[in-house]
């Protein structure tokens, strides 16, 4: 039972990090209908960033955080505006395409300017704590605080700011938005931004823990399982979604890989598959994820 | 001889759908597949590192033939195609190097297995559209790879050699005789591709790329024909994983990464979707490319930054490939073939361009 | 209609720029096809100096090895201007010639690595090197039909068999891992049996460490194997896997792991509060772990086959003398290390063929035969203990490890070479069959 309890744990902690990634993600779709396939290297970008204010400018732990999410968001925008706008109306694979070329020249960029070796990034202390049978450490405790906190801003921003309701409206729909003033394109720059920064953000909590590296962004795509799972169009399924696989992966590490390696797949190590095998399975049953909208065609 | 097609009318539907129309155009066809047949021998090319370098073109061209089906003219985005390979090249490797298997039947038995995973893998992906379609292929390709590595059968990541191809006594053990039968398969992967799209599975399949919705309308069946594109798309995968696993001789789960899906994706861009030529053309163009900057120029560029080499190599030919892709996504969507097209239209009606 | 012209002519703009890319390239190796062919001319004339021998490496630099074969790739820089500095290579007429190498970052892409193998063997490389074993796997059957040396950084047991062109002249990753159970049970007295727990990297190298041949070896031992995890290369959480190693019992541990993955179960480990021994092979890297996180890797062994971790060492010194000469610093590296040796046995074998056969008539497979067959009790400066190679020596590389550990900030060898005992079959079959075809090939 004590196991039980704290995979849960580390699961929801290390689950809510994986939802905030996700946020970004269903913030693009959701006003601009794109798959940021390139998410995993704005998260990668993002620890890099964070790794030069620290270790290169020598900035305090706030003061990088701020310098981080200023560089992402001028890097989301520039995206926005040179690889994105020219794809407005363009067919599906050019869209879903553009992010993956993207995905690959962000990684040769980051190469290119911080090399392909992998830094440590340790910015939170590092002692431990025993919360209800389950040790958890100071660092997932901040990865926590910090999402939820992430996510509950931007929660309000979308409720209460005028750009958080012009973007509700563009996701929406897009004419009935521009009809009533709203310029589509300054809501594209704007969720670009935000995704940048919440991937910047989640970016800098997960290399807390395993180091600034290339392989980052490898990390990155373990939010595409979450949105399978919660909805590519629902923010509150991209958090619950990143919840559960969490949760999945930490569950199937601990209890479906001796069964599996009992089958005769060496050592199991379903960790990163089981999050796709579960998606898939959801998928046949709801082809729209948990709290995906299904959206009505016609011809 | 050099007559124009442009004086050449199509008098029935059966010469409207030909292949090949003209004369002429049956001239340059010989005189291609001549070329083809000299070129491992005689001229520029006849060398170990061009031959090899041919090869892996040629099976790069029939896994595009194939993506092309599913995703240029079905219309479904597939980032599974490299793991189909990987099934295509295991079966082979299983196979030949366990049951002593002939060429002969490993080639089409590779082709039908991963015809049947990614028939298997379909049935999820055909439920659903879009974004959500591609996400589900990338989990078919993380499944199928994890299965690869942890199996005990298919040798795990340790990996299993194999020989080289035999058809009866005939072993294609030189870089020459391999090719032969590499171009040789490649040709009748082409034409079987172009047959496949011009009969009523191609409409059908056209139909549903253009609006899937109205294609049910009208009496077209998406969900069959969206697992018949599927299936067949794989088909051409497992071919191609076999060819390619005989060229390494060596069937290793590293070889048949993300990165080679989104490859294939990317060869398929540039070289125009929906086009039979395009897969053709975006082969040879982004593989000579990569080679070209992998082998030649980024160690030439790391030696003349000895202190940044790593950096510089390594990031080289990632910036490349993007460029190219994001080049031809933005300026030029419909892709090489496109403009094979306007170069061909321009021939044609020289010297009086501006009458269309 | 104006904007689609422009964009057209954009797009070929940008086209021909990059089309300008291999021209720029195809430009350069005419003038190498062109210098060797002058070369080739004056080769009959006795003023031939310093036409260069080539010798061929792929590193990939790009992926999760980077920071490995980065290190590893500066100490192939490093030692081949150490031996153009001090004269080159001299042949049977005692004319010197510098060394070059051809190298390529192959993305971990195998077609990358045929290319490269196929284009290295063109311009004429003597010997030819591949730093991990799926690559390596592709490469050997075009290898050995050629008798081209192929030497493979990693040690798993694909590369071995079927040994015939290959080599590899460190231990192989079994037979580490079976040094490392036996140097745990000298100082193991109590009375149970003792119980392993193996962490293993999803890949070739990482589940090396669960093949049935050395579980069955451990378990010969008396030791029982109680956990066998699998783990990603940069993890975010191991705790799933720790909290069943801990359930189980185990008594020590084996991480085939490399140094990001270490650094996160070090401190899932200190957060779960287990305090075990724990062990890692050489691409792990003790230093890079010690980078990584060195709040939590106290008390980790590295169990090593070369490293910088004694002054008094002639090899470190070596190391650091080529390092302070050509890096301005000494940088404290094990992978480099591993490079150092590796580069020096490779040159090794070509300057032994170059002694036997003329300069003209140098091939790989005059390498393979004169060099590499005559490589016994070689000493690369004292950084491995003696190399043997070929048919004639009956064994492969070296098979000693030298257990290190980090403690506090420092690392510190904490004993001696010790011999890898035998845990697979292979050897055998390396005695008998493998032994007959090589002597085959080796035979004309």
């Amino acid at each position: 039972m004590d196991m039980f309890i704290q995979l849960l744990i580390s699961g929801v902690l290390v689950g809510t990090v994986y939802g905030l990634i996700a946020l970004g993600f269903v913030l693009v779709y959701k006003s601009s209908g794109i798959l940021n396939l390139a998410q995993g290297e704005l998260v990668m970008l993002g620890a890099y960033i964070c790794y030069t204010g620290i270790n290169v400018l020598h900035l305090n732990i706030a003061l990088a955080f701020l310098f981080t999410f200023a560089v992402s968001g001028v890097m989301g925008i520039v995206i926005s505006r040179v690889a994105i706008r020219p794809l407005v109306g363009q067919p599906l694979l050019s869209v879903i395409m553009m992010t993956i070329v993207l995905s690959i020249g962000l990684r040769g960029i980051a190469i290119l300017a911080w090399g392909a070796e992998t830094e440590g990034l340790s910015i939170f202390g590092h002692s431990y704590y025993h919360i209800a049978g389950a040790v958890v450490s100071e660092q997932s405790i901040w990865a926590f605080a910090l999402s939820v906190l992430a996510v509950v801003a931007f929660a309000l921003y979308f409720q209460k700011t005028k750009g958080g309701r012009a973007m509700r409206a563009v996701a929406e729909d897009q004419q009935a938005a521009q009809s009533v003033g709203i310029k589509i394109i300054n809501v594209f720059d704007h969720s670009w931004l935000i995704a940048a920064v919440v991937g910047a953000l989640g970016g800098i909590l997960l290399a807390s823990g395993s180091g600034v590296s290339i392989e980052l962004s490898h990390l990155g795509l373990k939010v595409l399982p979450v949105v399978l799972i919660g909805g590519l169009d629902s923010i509150q399924g991209a958090i619950i979604g990143g919840v559960i696989v969490g949760i999945a992966e930490n569950m199937a590490v601990g209890y479906l890989d001796p069964v599996v390696s009992d089958w005769g797949l060496v050592g199991g190590g379903l960790r990163n598959v089981f999050p796709y095998i579960l998606a898939l399975f959801i998928l046949v049953v709801r082809p729209h994820g948990l709290f995906g909208q299904k959206r009505i065609e016609r011809i | 001889m050099f007559n124009k097609p442009a004086g050449t009318f199509n008098a029935s539907y059966t010469k409207d759908e030909a292949i090949v129309r003209t004369r002429t155009q049956w001239g340059l066809l010989i005189i291609l597949v001549g070329i083809l047949a000299v070129v491992p021998y005689y001229g520029p090319l006849a060398s170990d590192y061009w031959i090899n370098f041919l090869i892996y073109v040629a099976i790069t061209v029939i896994s595009v033939q194939g993506l092309n089906i599913l995703t240029g003219y079905c219309g479904q985005i597939s980032l599974g195609q490299a793991a189909f390979m990987a099934v295509g090249a295991y079966t082979t490797a299983i196979l030949s190097s366990k049951a002593g298997w002939p060429f002969l039947a490993c080639l089409p038995m590779a082709g039908l297995m991963a015809t049947a995973v990614g028939f298997i893998f379909a049935i999820p992906a055909v439920r659903v559209k879009g974004f959500y379609l591609a996400i589900t292929t990338l989990a078919a390709h993380f499944v199928i790879i994890y299965l690869i590595i942890s199996l005990e059968f298919t040798g795990g990541s340790i990996g299993i050699y194999i020989e080289r191809p035999r058809i009866g006594s005939i072993i294609f053990d030189s870089p020459q005789s391999f090719y032969m039968l590499v171009i040789g398969v490649t040709i009748v992967m082409t034409v079987f591709a172009k047959n496949i799209v011009r009969t009523k599975v191609g409409w059908a399949f056209i139909a549903i790329r253009d609006n899937d919705l109205a294609a049910k309308v009208m009496g077209v069946n998406p969900f069959t024909y969206k697992l018949l594109a599927f299936s067949i798309s794989a088909f051409y995968a497992g071919i191609a994983g076999s060819l390619l696993v005989y060229h390494l001789q060596f069937a290793h789960p590293e070889h048949y990464g993300l990165t080679q899906a989104i490859w294939l994706l990317g060869i398929l861009i540039v070289g125009g979707m929906g086009s039979i030529n395009g897969a053709i053309f975006g082969s040879i163009f982004v593989r000579l490319i990569d080679e070209i900057t992998n082998i030649h120029i980024s160690p030439a560029l790391g030696n003349l930054f000895p202190s940044l080499a790593g950096q510089m190599s390594a990031a080289l030919g990632l910036l490349v490939f993007t460029a190219i892709v994001g080049i031809f996504i933005i300026y030029e969507p419909r892709g090489l073939s496109h403009r094979w097209q306007l170069l061909k239209a321009s021939y044609r009606l020289w010297p009086f361009s501006y009458w269309t | 209609m104006n904007i689609s012209i422009k964009r057209a002519m954009l797009l070929f703009v940008l086209l021909g720029s990059l089309l300008l890319l291999p021209a720029i390239g195809a430009c350069g190796d005419d003038d190498e096809t062109a210098q060797e062919e002058t070369a080739q001319e004056e080769d009959q004339t006795p003023t031939d100096l310093g036409k260069p021998v080539k010798i061929s490496q792929t590193f990939a630099l790009t992926g999760p090895y980077a920071s490995q074969h980065k290190e590893i790739f500066e100490a192939y820089e490093d030692y081949i201007k150490f031996i153009n500095d001090n004269g080159g290579l001299k042949d049977t007429n005692g004319i010197s010639h510098p060394l070059e190498m051809l190298w390529v970052d192959d993305k971990m892409e195998v077609t990358t690595e045929l290319s490269f193998f196929e284009k290295a063997k063109a311009d004429g490389s003597l010997i030819h090197g591949s730093l991990y074993s799926s690559a390596y796997g592709a490469l050997l059957p075009k290898a050995e039909k050629e008798k081209i040396p192929l030497f493979c950084f990693s040690s798993s047991n694909m590369v071995i068999d079927p040994q015939r062109t290959g080599y590899s002249m460190f231990p192989y990753y079994e037979d580490v891992l079976g040094a490392y159970v036996d140097w745990f049970l000298q100082t193991w007295d109590k009375p149970s049996q003792p119980k392993l727990a193996i962490i293993a990297l999803d890949n070739a190298y990482g589940k090396s460490a669960l093949g049935s041949e050395i579980l069955d070896f451990i378990e010969s031992r008396g030791v029982d194997v109680v956990a066998k995890e699998v783990v990603d290369a940069v993890p975010v959480d191991t705790t799933a896997n720790l909290i069943k190693i801990q359930n189980a019992d185990a008594d020590f541990i084996y991480a085939q792991v490399i140094a990001p993955t270490a650094a996160v179960i070090a401190r899932d480990m200190q957060k779960l509060d287990i305090e075990l021994t724990i062990a890692s092979p050489a691409p792990m890297g003790p230093s890079a772990l010690l980078d990584m996180a060195p709040e939590a890797c106290d008390g980790w062994i590295g169990m090593l086959w070369a490293g910088f971790y004694a002054d008094d060492d002639r090899g470190v010194k070596f190391m650091r003398d080529l390092q302070t000469e050509y890096r301005g610093s000494p940088m404290e590296t094990d992978q480099y290390a591993l490079g150092i040796a590796s580069v020096m046995t490779m040159v090794e074998a070509v300057r032994l063929a170059m002694e036997e056969v003329p300069f003209d008539e140098l091939s790989p497979e005059k390498v393979w035969q004169f060099g590499i067959n005559r490589i016994e009790n070689f000493d690369t400066e004292g950084i491995l203990p003696p190399i043997n190679l070929g048919v004639e020596h009956g064994y492969y590389g070296q098979n000693h490890v030298r257990p290190v550990q980090i403690q506090g900030t420092q690392i510190k060898w904490i004993d001696d070479f010790i011999k890898c005992p035998d845990t697979m079959a292979y050897k055998e079959y390396y005695q008998t069959e493998g032994k007959a075809i090589a002597e085959e090939l080796a035979g004309e």
